[in-house]
C-alpha cells in the first residue's frame, strides 16, 4: 500500500501570476486526485457595472490588466448592437490595430512567464525586452500602457497621424526581426523541447466535450476562431486561423508563437489599407434592448450579454471570460501526470484568474 | 424596437437584437427544455454560459450555445427560486462552474450543486446579484469610516502641476517625442541640467 | 552549431549597453498623449458642473452657491472625460504622472 500525500499548489506560488488553489493527491510522484478552488480575485464587477453605461466602460476594462482593450471592445460592441449605433470605417481599423497590438504583447508576456517556469530565464528577459517596445507604442496611441479607455460607443477617442504610423511600422519591424531570432533559437533548444513535448496531451474528443476555447483548441487541430466572424475590420483583412496538430504542450506553445507573427502582419495590413475620415459619431441616448457579443481575446473567446431598459442605466451585464471555460478540463488532464509536469501543464492553458472571477 | 410608453403596472417590452441566424428559444415547461438541451447535445454544439436575470418573483435563466457555424443559440427558461431545477452536468461537463456561480450569486437551486465558489464564509445566505441586495450597506460594513483628508487651497504650483514652471515650459513638455531632430535638439538643452542639480545639492548641503 | 549562437549572443550582451535607461541626467518623458494630472484655469471656469456629472470616480465637487471647485487627485483615474466635455476649455490635462503624497489633500480652487 503506497503512501498518499496531499500537496497544495497553493494561492502563493512563484510561478502563478494570480492566486488559485489546486489540491493534489499524490502517490509517489504521480497525481491521483485533483481539486481546485477559486475566490481570491472576486471583486463584484458585474454588480458594479449596473450604472450609467458611459461610466460602466471604465469598470469593465479593469476586469483584467493584460487584456483590458478587448473587454472594453466587447462591451461597446454589445452597446452598439443593442442600440443600432453606426461606426465609421476608420474607427473600425483603429480598433483592430489596438486589439492586435494587445495580442502581441499578451503572447510575448506569456512566453516569457512560461519560460521562467521551466527555468529558462534568458528567454524571459529577451521576450520581455521586445514587449516593452510594443507597450510603448500603445502608450503613444492611447495614452496609457494598460487600461486604455480608447473605445467609446460610436468610434474611438484619438487619431493616429502619419508620423505616428511611420514610427509604429518601424518599431514593429524591429520587434519582428528580434522575435524571429529568438523563436528560431528557442525552437532548437533540446532541453526546452523535451520538457514540453508529449506532456499534457489533450485529444480532440476531450476538447470538444469540455468546450475548450482559444489557442488551446487550435492546438488540437480544430480550426475555430471568433475573428473569422468578421467583426470590426477583420472582414477586410483575409484572416485564416492558425492550427497545429498534436494536442500537447508543445503545440499550444507553437500556436501562440505563430499567432504573434500573424498579428504583426495584420497590423501592417491595417496601416496600408486605412483611409482618412471621421473617427467618432457621438451617441447620446438610452439603451433599449438585449444583445450578446463575442470577441477573440488573446486567451480565447470572450462573451458579453447586456440588458438595458431604455434609460442610460443598464439592468444586467454578464461577462464570461475564456479561462472559465478552460478550467474544468485541467481536472481530467492532470490525472496520471508526474508531479514536475504540473506547473507547465497548467501554465500552457494561459490562465488569467482575474478575468475568471471578475 | 418595441418600447411603448405605458401605465405603471405593465412592464415595458424590451426587444432582443440578434445577428442573422441567431435564435432565442423559449420552452414552456421542463420537458420541452430537456428536449432542447438534448438537441444541442446531439448536434455537438458547444456550451458557452448561463445568464441569470432577476425578474422580481422569478429568475430567468438563459443558456448560451455555439453552433460552430458562426451563429449563437439561446434557450430562455423562467425558474422559481424555491423549486429545484435540473442540472446539465451529465451532458456538458463544463456547466459545473456556471451552475455553481448561478446558485451562489443569484440563489437558484440546482440538483447536486452546492454553490460555494466565489464568496467568503461571512456572506453565507446572501445573494449579491439580486436587485434587493444593496451594495452601499455592504461597503459600510467592510470599509469602515471614510479616510481622513485635509482641504488645501490651490496655489500657483498646483495650477502649473509642478513647481516653478511657466506656460512656455508646459508647451515644451507637450512636444512630440518621435521626431529624431526634435530629440537631438532636446539633448543639447539637457546638458546644463547636471550643473543645476549640483548647485542645488551644494545649496542644500 | 545553432545552440552556440544563443549562448554567444547572450555572452555578447554582457558587454553591450543595457536595455534599461539608467542615465540620471536625462528626464524620461512620457509621450504627449499620456494621461496625467488635471489643471484648472479658474478664470475660464463658469462652474456649470458638467465635469462633475461625467466623472466615473466622483472626484470633482462643484458648489455653485459657495463658488468652490474641489478636486481629489488620489481618487482620479485619469480617464480624460472632464477634458472632453468642458465647453469653455477651462480644464486641461498635463502629461506628467501624479506625485505620491504623505496625506490625502483635496485641492480647492
Amino acid at each position: 500500500m503506497m503512501a498518499r500525500t496531499i500537496v497544495p499548489f497553493g494561492p502563493q506560488h512563484p510561478i502563478l501570476a494570480e492566486p488559485v488553489r489546486y489540491t493534489l493527491e499524490l502517490e509517489e510522484e504521480t497525481v491521483v486526485g485533483v481539486d481546485f478552488e477559486l475566490g481570491w480575485m472576486h471583486r463584484g464587477i458585474e454588480k458594479g457595472a449596473e450604472q450609467d453605461y458611459n461610466k460602466a466602460i471604465f469598470m469593465c476594462e479593469r476586469v483584467c490588466g493584460i487584456c483590458s482593450g478587448v473587454h472594453s471592445m466587447t462591451f461597446v460592441g454589445c452597446l452598439e448592437k443593442a442600440g443600432d449605433i453606426p461606426v465609421p470605417d476608420r474607427a473600425k481599423y483603429l480598433r483592430t490595430i489596438l486589439l492586435e497590438l494587445e495580442r502581441i504583447h499578451s503572447h510575448l508576456l506569456w512566453i516569457g512567464v512560461a519560460a521562467d517556469a521551466v527555468g529558462f530565464q534568458n528567454l524571459f528577459m529577451l521576450t520581455w525586452r521586445e514587449r516593452e517596445h510594443v507597450v510603448d507604442l500603445m502608450e503613444a496611441i492611447t495614452g496609457n500602457r494598460v487600461n486604455h479607455s480608447y473605445v467609446m460607443p460610436g468610434g474611438v477617442r484619438g487619431d493616429v497621424d502619419e508620423k505616428m504610423a511611420k514610427h509604429a511600422l518601424e518599431v514593429l519591424g524591429a520587434v519582428e526581426a528580434s522575435a524571429k531570432f529568438v523563436a528560431d533559437q528557442a525552437s532548437h533548444d533540446r532541453t526546452l523541447i523535451s520538457r514540453v513535448k508529449g506532456v499534457g496531451i489533450m485529444d480532440k474528443a476531450m476538447c470538444l466535450r469540455y468546450g475548450v476555447v482559444g489557442p488551446n483548441m487550435r492546438g488540437c487541430g480544430i480550426k475555430q476562431d471568433c475573428r473569422s466572424d468578421g467583426y470590426e475590420a477583420y472582414k477586410w483583412l483575409d484572416f485564416e486561423p492558425v492550427t497545429f496538430e498534436g494536442g500537447d504542450n508543445l503545440s499550444r506553445v507553437m500556436v501562440r508563437v505563430l499567432e504573434t507573427f500573424q498579428s504583426i502582419e495584420l497590423v501592417k495590413k491595417c496601416f496600408k489599407q486605412i483611409e482618412p475620415g471621421p473617427i467618432m459619431e457621438e451617441f447620446k441616448g438610452g439603451i433599449n434592448g438585449e444583445a450578446a457579443y463575442r470577441c477573440e481575446a488573446p486567451r480565447g473567446e470572450l462573451f458579453y450579454f447586456i440588458r438595458g431598459n431604455g434609460t442610460k442605466v443598464l439592468e444586467r451585464v454578464k461577462i464570461r471570460a475564456p479561462t472559465l471555460a478552460n478550467l474544468m478540463v485541467t481536472r481530467e488532464l492532470l490525472l496520471g501526470e508526474e508531479f514536475a509536469n504540473i506547473p507547465v501543464t497548467i501554465l500552457s492553458f494561459d490562465p488569467c484568474f482575474s478575468c475568471t472571477e471578475r | 424596437m418595441a418600447a411603448e410608453p405605458s401605465a405603471a403596472p405593465k412592464p415595458k417590452e424590451i426587444a432582443t437584437k440578434t445577428a442573422p441566424g441567431e435564435v432565442y428559444d423559449a420552452p414552456k415547461d421542463l420537458e420541452e427544455f430537456n428536449a432542447m438541451a438534448k438537441k444541442a447535445y446531439k448536434n455537438g454544439w458547444r456550451f458557452m454560459c448561463i445568464t441569470a436575470l432577476d425578474k422580481g418573483e422569478n429568475i430567468e435563466l438563459i443558456y448560451h450555445f455555439d453552433t460552430q457555424k458562426f451563429v449563437l443559440y439561446h434557450i430562455r427558461y423562467t425558474v422559481d427560486p424555491d423549486v429545484e431545477h435540473v442540472s446539465l452536468v451529465d451532458m456538458f461537463p463544463s456547466a459545473f462552474l456556471f451552475e455553481n456561480e448561478v446558485c451562489e450569486l443569484m440563489g437558484v437551486k440546482i440538483k447536486g450543486i452546492q454553490g460555494k465558489l466565489f464568496l467568503s464564509k461571512d456572506m453565507d445566505g446572501m445573494h449579491p446579484l439580486r436587485k434587493s441586495f444593496k451594495i452601499e450597506e455592504m461597503l459600510v460594513k467592510l470599509q469602515g469610516p471614510p479616510e481622513p483628508h485635509t482641504i488645501k487651497q490651490a496655489t500657483k504650483e498646483d495650477l502649473m502641476g509642478m513647481a516653478g514652471k511657466t506656460e512656455a515650459d508646459l508647451k515644451e513638455d507637450d512636444a512630440c517625442d518621435f521626431d529624431e531632430e526634435e530629440v537631438a535638439a532636446k539633448g543639447k538643452k539637457d546638458k546644463p541640467k547636471p550643473q543645476k542639480k549640483a548647485e542645488e545639492k551644494e545649496g542644500d548641503a | 552549431m545553432i545552440e552556440m549562437s544563443l549562448i554567444s549572443y547572450s555572452l555578447g550582451n554582457l558587454f553591450k549597453k543595457p536595455a534599461t535607461i539608467i542615465d540620471p541626467f536625462r528626464e524620461l518623458k512620457p509621450p504627449p498623449r499620456f494621461r496625467g494630472t488635471i489643471i484648472l484655469d479658474r478664470d475660464k471656469c463658469i462652474l456649470c458642473g458638467l465635469c462633475s456629472k461625467v466623472c466615473p470616480a466622483n472626484c470633482i465637487e462643484v458648489d455653485r452657491a459657495a463658488k468652490t471647485y474641489r478636486y481629489n487627485p488620489i481618487k482620479c483615474i485619469s480617464c480624460r472625460r472632464c477634458v472632453d466635455v468642458c465647453k469653455k476649455e477651462a480644464i486641461k490635462m498635463h502629461a506628467v504622472a501624479k506625485e505620491p503624497v504623505y496625506e490625502i489633500q483635496i485641492i480647492q480652487y
